[in-house]
C-alpha cells in the first residue's frame, strides 16, 4: 500500500489527529513579526545598471501574497461572516435538511476553490446546540458530511463553548469525531483555567470519554495554571499527562518540573514515578534547562551502554538553536559565513557545551554544514587527529545527506577513503541508506543517475544499493542495475541476498 | 500500542499537511491582483520609504526576483521566516519566469531542515515545492514539458509529484490524460490525487473514471481503476450493478462495474449483504471478496460479515492482508462489545491473530473488571482466552498503569511461547517507564 493511500485512509479514520494537526499548523504559522522586522532592516541592493528594483521592494511586493497573512485574513473574514449569519439566520425546523441542501452546493467547488461557509457554520451551531450527538452521527454518513465537519467544526465549537459553556459539547464525545469534541472542550476549559470545572465533568462522562478529554489538557492547559494540571495529574495518577504537558511547554515547563522534583513539593510516590520515567529523561536531553552533567547522567541511565549521549545532547541543542535563531547552514551554503565563523557563533550561544564538550559540538556543527558544502565543512576537522577525522566524516556519510541531491552525497564521499575493511563496510552502509531513501523519493530517475556515474567503487556500491532498493518498486530496473555490477565482492553479496 | 500512537502521529502530520494544502488552495482563490495586495498588506511604517521609491509601482521582473533571491542569504533569519519569504518570492517569480524560479529552488538543498522527516503531501519533503502550486495548476502542459525535459536531472521526480498534486486539485482529467507520460512509480499516486480531488463531486468523478476507461483494457488499467474506486460513493442498487458486471466480458469495464457493486454494499446490513452474496457465482467469489475488502473512504457497515464471508470462502490471504487493514482503519467507530464478541468466533490461524488483538483491545481497556470476568469465563487453554490475556496485560500497563493487573493476566497464560512474548512486551513497558525492578 502506498504512502499516499495510507495518508488518505488516515484521513478517514484519524480525523482527530487531522483536526489537531490543522489547529497546530495554524498556531505554528501565526506570524511572529520577525520576518517583517528583519526584512526591513536588511540592506537595500540595486543592480549594477541601477534600473532594477531594490531587493527590499521585491520583498515587500511578494509579502502581499504571503499565505500566512492570507490565512489570517481568511479566518477573520469567515469569523465575521459567521457572526453575521448567526445574527440573521432564521433557524429552520429541519436543520439536517437545510444543512444537506447547503452542503450539496458547497462540495461542488473543487478543493482549490473551496472556502468555509458561514451558512454551514451557523446551521451546525444550532444543530450542535440542540443535539450535538445527532449532528455527529450525520457527519459519519459520507464524504461530504465529513468534509463539512473538517472545515467548520472548530469555530462552531469555540463559539458554542463561549456561549453555553464547554459542558454543552459533552454529548459529542462519541463516535468517529469524538476527539474533535474533546479537543475543543479541553481548549475551552483551558481558556477558563478552572481545573475544578474540568474535574466536575468526570462524573458525567464514561471512563473512556473522560480519559480522552483529560489527555487533551496536556495540549490546551495554560502554563500560568501549571499547578492545576499537576494537581490533576496527581489525582489521576498520570505522570505521563504531566510529562506531556511539560514537553509541550518547552524549557519553561522543564524548568518548573525539575524545580518541583528538586524541592520535594510534589507527592513523594508521584515524584518517584516521574523521575524514573523515560520521557522525563528524554525531556532532559532537549532544552538546556538542567546542568550538562545532570543531562548526561540521566541519558546514560536510561540508554544502552554504548549510547553517545554527549553527541545526542549536542545534536539536540544545535538543531534547536539553528531552528530558533539564524539558520547558519543557509548562510554557510551561500558563503555568507565560513565554517569557523559558524562554530564560533554557535559556541557563543551554547557556552556550557562549548567549554565542557567542544569536540562533540564541533562534530555536530560539521554534521550540519557538511550537507551544504562538504569540502568547506572539512575545515572544521583539520586540527583533529586523522583517525578521528575519518571517523566523523564516515559517520556523517552514513547518518546525514538524506533527502538531498545525491550528487552532494557523492561529493562528500571524496573526503572519506575506503582502504580498510571497516571504512569499506561503512561506505556501503551509507550507500544502502541513501539509495533506499533516494529510490523511494526520486524513483527511476535515481537508477538513471546511478548508471551514469563514472566507473569506480562508488558506482559499484551505488549499483548494488540501488538494485536492492529498486527491487521493491521496479523489479525490471533492479535486474538491470544488478547486471551492471562488476565488483566481485558486491556481485557475490547481491547474489547471496537473493537466495 | 506503540503502533497506535504512531498512526495517530501520522494522522496529525497528515492534518498539518492537509491544513497547509487547503490554506494554499484558499490563498489561490482569494488572490487579488498583486499590486493591490501589496498596498493592503503593507506595514504602515514603510509608507514613507515607499513614497521615495517610484520603481515599486511596477511588478518585479525575472532579474529582480533573481537578485532578491540571492540577497536572502545575507539576512539573519530563522529558517521558518526565511523559507516563508522564499516561497513568496518563488510564487511570484514563477508567474513571470517559471524556469528561473524552478532553477533557483532546485539549486537549494532538497530536504526539510525545518521539521526533519515531515512531509507535506506531494512535496517530497522539499520545503519550496508548494510555491509552484499555482504556476503548475495555471499552466499544466507548459510546466509538465519543462519539468520533464531533463533539466532538473535526478530531482525531476520531486517536481513531477508536486505537479500531480497541484494540477489534480482543479483539473484531474489532465492528470489522468498524462499517465502514459509518467514514470511507473508516479502513476498510482496520480490516480489517487486526481480521484481524491473529486471525492465530493460525482460529475467530476465520473469524468475521471471515463478518462481512465480510455486506456487499453489491461492489468495496469484495472489496477488504476481499483485504486480509483476507493473514492466511489456508497450508493447504487447492488442487484442492478451485479447484473451489469456479470454480463460484461473480463476487462476494465467489468472491473469498474464490480467495484461500483462493492461500493454499493458498503452500507448494506448483515442480512442484505448475505442475501446479495448468495447470488455471487462460486467462480467469482475470489474477485468479489477482494472487491468488498478494497479499502475505501466510506466505512463498511457490515465489515465483520464481509470478513466472515472471506473466511467462509477460504480466502485467507485476503483476510490476512485486507481484513486486518480494514479493521485498523474502521474499528474505532464500531461497538466494542459487538467487536469483541465477534472476535471470539475467529478460528485459530496465523492470519487471524492480529485481527483478534485489534478487535478486543478497546473492549478490554474500556472496562478492565468486565474484561477480566469475560476472560475468566472462557475455557482454560482456549486460544481466545490466551490471546485475550496477553492483550489484557498490555492494556493494563499501557492504558491503566497497572502492573499488578498485568501480572495477573500474564500468570494465567498457559502457552509458554505466548507467555514469553507477552512478558517481553511487559519488559519494554518497564524499561520505558522506569518501572524495572
Amino acid at each position: 500500500m502506498s504512502k499516499s493511500r495510507k495518508i488518505l485512509l488516515a484521513c478517514t479514520t484519524h480525523l482527530v489527529g487531522i483536526a489537531l494537526g490543522w489547529q497546530g499548523w495554524v498556531l505554528a504559522h501565526a506570524p511572529s513579526g520577525t520576518n517583517q522586522e528583519t526584512s526591513r532592516a536588511a540592506p537595500s541592493k540595486r543592480d549594477a545598471a541601477g534600473n532594477g528594483m531594490a531587493v527590499e521592494d521585491v520583498f515587500e511586493f511578494v509579502q502581499g501574497s504571503d499565505s500566512v497573512e492570507k490565512e489570517k485574513r481568511e479566518v477573520a473574514r469567515a469569523q465575521a461572516e459567521f457572526d453575521r449569519e448567526l445574527a440573521e439566520l432564521d433557524v429552520p425546523a429541519d436543520i439536517e435538511a437545510a444543512l444537506s441542501r447547503e452542503l450539496e452546493e458547497w462540495v461542488k467547488d473543487d478543493q482549490d476553490h473551496r472556502k468555509p461557509s458561514a451558512k454551514i457554520m451557523a446551521l451546525m451551531y444550532h444543530w450542535a446546540a440542540r443535539d450535538i450527538a445527532g449532528m455527529l452521527k450525520w457527519a459519519e454518513s459520507g464524504a461530504a458530511a465529513q468534509e463539512a465537519i473538517m472545515w467548520h467544526s472548530f469555530p462552531v465549537y469555540e463559539k458554542l463553548s463561549k456561549d453555553k459553556g464547554p459542558e454543552a459539547l459533552a454529548a459529542g464525545l462519541n463516535g468517529k469525531f469524538a476527539a474533535f469534541t474533546a479537543h475543543a472542550m479541553a481548549q475551552a476549559l483551558g481558556t477558563t483555567g478552572d481545573i475544578d470545572r474540568a474535574l466536575a465533568l468526570k462524573s458525567s462522562l464514561s471512563k473512556a470519554q473522560w480519559e480522552m478529554l483529560r489527555d487533551r489538557f496536556a495540549h490546551t492547559w495554560p502554563i500560568e495554571r501549571k499547578d492545576d494540571i499537576a494537581k490533576l495529574a496527581i489525582a489521576e495518577n498520570q505522570p505521563e499527562l504531566l510529562l506531556q504537558f511539560v514537553g509541550i511547554k518547552g524549557s519553561e515547563g522543564a524548568r518548573w518540573l525539575s524545580q518541583m522534583l528538586a524541592d520535594g513539593s510534589l507527592d513523594a510516590s508521584f515524584a518517584e514515578q516521574l523521575s524514573k520515567n523515560q520521557v522525563w529523561d528524554e525531556l532532559a536531553k532537549s532544552g538546556s534547562v538542567l546542568p550538562l552533567n545532570e543531562r548526561i547522567d540521566r541519558l546514560r541511565r536510561s540508554g544502552d551502554a554504548d549510547r553517545d549521549v554527549v553527541g545526542e545532547i549536542a545534536q539536540s541543542d544545535v538543531t534547536q538553536l539553528l531552528k530558533e535563531g539564524r539558520d547558519w547552514r543557509y548562510a554557510f551554503r551561500h558563503r555568507e559565513a565560513d565554517a569557523a565563523k559558524v562554530l564560533a557563533e554557535i559556541s557563543k550561544s551554547l557556552p556550557e557545551l562549548a567549554s565542557k564538550a567542544p569536540d562533540a559540538l564541533r562534530a555536530q556543527v560539521y554534521f550540519e554544514l557538511a550537507e551544504e558544502d562538504p569540502a568547506r565543512a572539512m575545515k572544521l576537522l583539520e586540527g583533529q587527529p586523522e583517525a578521528e577525522r575519518l571517523q566523523i566524516a564516515s559517520q556523517a556519510a552514513k547518518s546525514r545527506f538524506a533527502n538531498i541531491d545525491p550528487n552532494d552525497f557523492l561529493a562528500a564521499l571524496e573526503h572519506v577513503p575506503a582502504d580498510t575493511q571497516e571504512l569499506w563496510d561503512s561506505r556501503l552502509a551509507a550507500w544502502n541508506e541513501k539509495s533506499h531513501l533516494n529510490y523511494r523519493r526520486l524513483s527511476d530517475d535515481y537508477a538513471t543517475w546511478v548508471r551514469q556515474l563514472p566507473p569506480g567503487l562508488d558506482r559499484e556500491m551505488a549499483l548494488y544499493s540501488a538494485a536492492l532498493a529498486a527491487d521493491h518498486w521496479n523489479s525490471e530496473v533492479a535486474a538491470e542495475l544488478r547486471a551492471e555490477i562488476t565488483d566481485e565482492v558486491l556481485k557475490q553479496k547481491i547474489a547471496a541476498s537473493r537466495q | 500500542m506503540k503502533h497506535r500512537i504512531a498512526t495517530h502521529t501520522i494522522a496529525i502530520a497528515a492534518g498539518i499537511a492537509l491544513a497547509a494544502t487547503l490554506s494554499g488552495k484558499r490563498s489561490a482563490y482569494s488572490a487579488a491582483p498583486a499590486e493591490e495586495e501589496t498596498q493592503a498588506g503593507k506595514p504602515a511604517s514603510t509608507h514613507e520609504s515607499r513614497s521615495r521609491r517610484p520603481s515599486v509601482v511596477r511588478k518585479p521582473r525575472a532579474e529582480d526576483f533573481k537578485q532578491a533571491w540571492d540577497a536572502v542569504a545575507s539576512k539573519a533569519l530563522p529558517i521558518s521566516d526565511r523559507v516563508r519569504l522564499q516561497k513568496n518570492l518563488l510564487e511570484k517569480w514563477a508567474e513571470v519566469h517559471l524556469e528561473g524560479a524552478l532553477d533557483a529552488a532546485m539549486a537549494e538543498a532538497w530536504d526539510n531542515d525545518r521539521s526533519p522527516g515531515f512531509e507535506v503531501l506531494g512535496t517530497s519533503g522539499n520545503l519550496y515545492m508548494e510555491a509552484f502550486r499555482k504556476a503548475f495548476a495555471d499552466r499544466p502542459l507548459d510546466s509538465w514539458a519543462l519539468i520533464s525535459s531533463g533539466r532538473y536531472g535526478v530531482g525531476s521526480e520531486i517536481l513531477r509529484k508536486q505537479w500531480v498534486t497541484s494540477v489534480s486539485a482543479s483539473d484531474g482529467v489532465t492528470v489522468i490524460s498524462m499517465l502514459g507520460e509518467m514514470p511507473k512509480g508516479l502513476k498510482e499516486f496520480a490516480v489517487d490525487q486526481a480521484m481524491r480531488s473529486a471525492e465530493t463531486n460525482p460529475e467530476r468523478q465520473a469524468a475521471l473514471l471515463a478518462k481512465l476507461l480510455e486506456y487499453p483494457s489491461d492489468q495496469q488499467t484495472e489496477r488504476w481503476l481499483k485504486r480509483a474506486s476507493a473514492f466511489l460513493p456508497a450508493d447504487g442498487d447492488p442487484v442492478v450493478l451485479r447484473e451489469q458486471w456479470s454480463t460484461l466480458p473480463a476487462g476494465s469495464q467489468r472491473t469498474l462495474a464490480m467495484m461500483k457493486w462493492g461500493a454499493s454494499l458498503k452500507k448494506a446490513d448483515d442480512a442484505a449483504l448475505r442475501e446479495e452474496w448468495a447470488h455471487v457465482p462460486e467462480a467469482e467469489r475470489t474477485a468479489a471478496v477482494d472487491t468488498l475488502l478494497t479499502p475505501t473512504a466510506t466505512e463498511p457497515k457490515s465489515l465483520l460479515t464481509i470478513i466472515d464471508l472471506a473466511m467462509e470462502a477460504g480466502e485467507w490471504t485476503t483476510v490476512f492482508q485486507k481484513g486486518q487493514e480494514n479493521l485498523r482503519w474502521h474499528s474505532s467507530g464500531m461497538d466494542s462489545v459487538k467487536l469483541a464478541t465477534w472476535a471470539t468466533t475467529l478460528p485459530e490461524r496465523p492470519e487471524t491473530v492480529e485481527i483478534f488483538h485489534r478487535s478486543v483491545d478497546r473492549y478490554i481497556r474500556e472496562d478492565m473488571p468486565r474484561a477480566r470476568e469475560w476472560l475468566e469465563q472462557m475455557e482454560p487453554g482456549d486460544w481466545h482466552r490466551e490471546r485475550g490475556l496477553a492483550e489484557y496485560s498490555q492494556q493494563a500497563l499501557r492504558r491503566h498503569n497497572d502492573p499488578e493487573a498485568s501480572r495477573w493476566a500474564l500468570d494465567q497464560i498457559a502457552d509458554p511461547a505466548l507467555k514469553q512474548q507477552a512478558e517481553g512486551w511487559r519488559r519494554d513497558w518497564e524499561r520505558e517507564t522506569g518501572k524495572a525492578n
